[in-house]
Parts: C-alpha cells; structure tokens; sequence
C-alpha cells in the first residue's frame, strides 16, 4: 500500500482528523444538548459554578429591569395625576371638551373601546368626566407602554 | 431542548435561565473544541496558556455581558444573543492565541524525522489532500504519530484516521470511503474521541514527569 512514501502532514489534514473525532466548534451550537453535556463530560467539565453565577447575575438584572419599569410606571401615573388635578378645576363644558375630544382622538383599532366610553361620556356627571378622563389616560399610557 | 432559539429583540433580562442553561453548556464545549484544536495543532505549545479551559473562557464572557459595570450587549447592534456569545467565545480564545508563544515551525517529512512512528502510516495513505507542507512544529506531528501509532490494536478506529488524512471531512464521506453505515462511523468517532482523551492525558503527565525530571536532574 506503500504509493506515497514520504508525504508530509499537513496542518489540514491533521485539521481535518481532529473534526472528524470532536465534530466541529459549530456543531456544539446545533446538536441535540444531551449529546452537547455527553461531550462535556467526556471533556471532565463542570459547568455548575457558571451556570450558579449566570443565574445570580441574571435575577440581579430582572431585579434592576423591574425597578426601573416601577420607577417609569410612577412617574407616568404622577405626571397624569397632576394633569388630572389641572383639569379637575375646570369648569363643566370646558371638562365635557376634553374628553370629548381624548375619546375622537383614540386610533381606528380601539373603535369598539371608544363607543363605550362614547356612551359613558353621554351620561356622566362631571365628577364622573374627571374617572372617564383618567382611564382614558391610563388605557392609551399601557397601550403606548406596550407598543414599546 | 434543541439548540437555543434566536430571540431577537428582547432585552438581556428576557432570556430565561433555561436558555441561559443550554447556551452555557453549548458555549463551553464550543470553547472546549477550540482550545483542544490549538492543542492538536501545536499552537499552544501543548498545553493551553495557563492552564486555561473551555470554562474560563465563559468566565470572562459572562463578566463581559452579566457584570455588573460591562453590560457588553447591545441587541439593537446584535440582535442576536447566542451569535453574539458565540463571537466573544471566539475572540477570547485568538486572543489567548496570539498572546501565547507560538513555537518555531519546521517542514517536516513524517517518516523522515520519526521513521518508527511515521512509517507505517505513510505507508498506509494512499495520499494527502491540501497544502502537504504546511509548517505543523515537529514535537505536534511526532505526537499525533504517537497517537495514530496507539491505535494500531484497534484498526477499526485506525480507517477512521485515515480515512481524515486521504481527505474525507464527514461522517458520511467517511462511511462511504469505508463502506459502512454513519451510525457506525458515529460509534467509532466517540470511542476515537475517548481514546483521544486517554491519549492526551497521558501524554500530558509523562511530559510533566520528564519536566520534573530535567529540573531536579
């Protein structure tokens, strides 16, 4: 079987036997985990410390997340309870404009919501404009919160 | 659970840590498999920098994009968690690369500079493929004859190799070379890959008694 005596070893070729036994770097990304944690072991590698660190870091920053939210949501409700005190002092029709006027400036995707508040505003005393205006407020601050 | 999915545009915090789990253990093998490679192509001089593992490339990864003070991720740039991972795996470890001493290379004839070893083998490849001088350093080549050279009781395993060298780079180019399933090429490659292991271990703690030796000899 001798027919090529004396050939040297190349780097791909020795490249190449190395994928043929470890597979290659990418497999690992792609390959059923078991077969990935099989490997590690075979490796003698402990994941375990890592994993505990990433789970403390990472309940760390959803702890951090979660504040700021809380901290953007206060604001928000501060800012509409200050315009909701300006506007309490209004008097009746000037109150009657405002909401009228929030409830035909709702989008096309809330039609059905708007006919409802329609319907509320109808009947409402002024002391029930002043509610009306503040859900109104609120449903298109979590709408805005969510198109975030 | 397949591989982690790619969820673009979520924020750190959304990832679960299950997700975190399966990328962990994906990256560090990932990590594992380059640095074995460096080591198999003498690039780290046989030992990786330091003593430095699959896992301490995650180490620094993670400090990278979980400290606190380098939140590294910016998923407007990098939608893509896991790729982004992927790529500070992999710059990690050329870093370590190209820190690392690169030993002086030769070109060097198999059976010319090791004939006990080399021998046989050459006499067993009906050719190689690709740059047939590419400078590999003599002790990375004399350690893979002696590798090759330990499988000779199992010639099963020993087709494998050789069936690299002539040029098949798959499973399937290799069980078509050999005529026999992939699942069987499947079983030979895991028992190859432990034999690999062994074999490295092995090596690794004669160096250190010949090392022991030359310094108190």
């Amino acid at each position: 079987m001798a027919e090529k005596k004396g050939s040297s070893l190349s780097r791909d070729a020795l490249g190449r036997v190395f994928d043929l036994i470890e597979g290659s770097e990418d497999d690992a990304l792609t390959k059923p985990i078991e077969e990935v944690r099989e490997e590690l072991q075979r490796d003698g590698t402990d994941t375990t410390a890592l994993k505990r660190v990433a789970r403390e870091r990472l309940a760390e920053i959803r702890a951090e997340a979660k504040l700021e939210r809380a901290r953007a949501e206060r604001q928000k409700l501060d800012r509409l309870r200050e315009t909701t005190r300006t506007v309490g002092a209004e008097a009746g029709p000037e109150l009657r404009s405002r909401v009228l006027g929030r409830i035909r400036g709702m989008s096309d995707s809330k039609k059905e919501m708007a006919e409802v508040y329609y319907r509320r505003f109808e009947s409402a005393t002024d002391e029930d404009l002043l509610t009306l205006l503040e859900d109104i407020d609120l449903l298109n601050a979590a709408d805005n919160e969510h198109d975030d | 659970m397949s591989s982690p999915r790619k969820e673009t545009g979520r924020r750190l915090e959304d990832y679960s840590d299950e997700w975190w789990i399966d990328a962990i253990d994906r990256l560090t093998r990932r990590a594992n498999v380059k640095l074995q490679k460096k080591r198999w192509l003498g690039i780290h001089d046989g030992d990786p920098p330091e003593g430095i593992e699959g896992t301490d490339i995650l180490q620094i990864v993670l400090d990278k994009v979980l400290g606190p003070d380098s939140r590294k991720w910016d998923p407007d740039t990098s939608p893509d968690l896991l790729a982004f991972l992927r790529d500070q795996v992999d710059s990690e470890v050329s870093n370590l690369a190209r820190s690392a001493p690169n030993k002086t290379t030769s070109r060097i004839s198999a059976d010319g500079e090791n004939p006990e070893a080399g021998r046989y083998w050459t006499e067993n490849l009906r050719h190689c493929n690709g740059p047939e001088e590419i400078a590999l350093d003599n002790e990375t080549i004399e350690r893979f004859w002696r590798f090759a050279n330990s499988l000779r009781s199992e010639p099963d395993l020993e087709e494998v190799v050789i069936a690299g060298l002539e040029g098949a780079g798959t499973r399937s180019e290799v069980a078509e070379m050999l005529n026999v399933s992939e699942s069987e090429i499947d079983n030979r490659r895991k028992r190859l890959a432990r034999r690999r292991r062994d074999y490295v271990d092995h090596a690794q703690d004669s160096m250190a008694v010949r090392k022991g030796g030359a310094r108190h000899g």
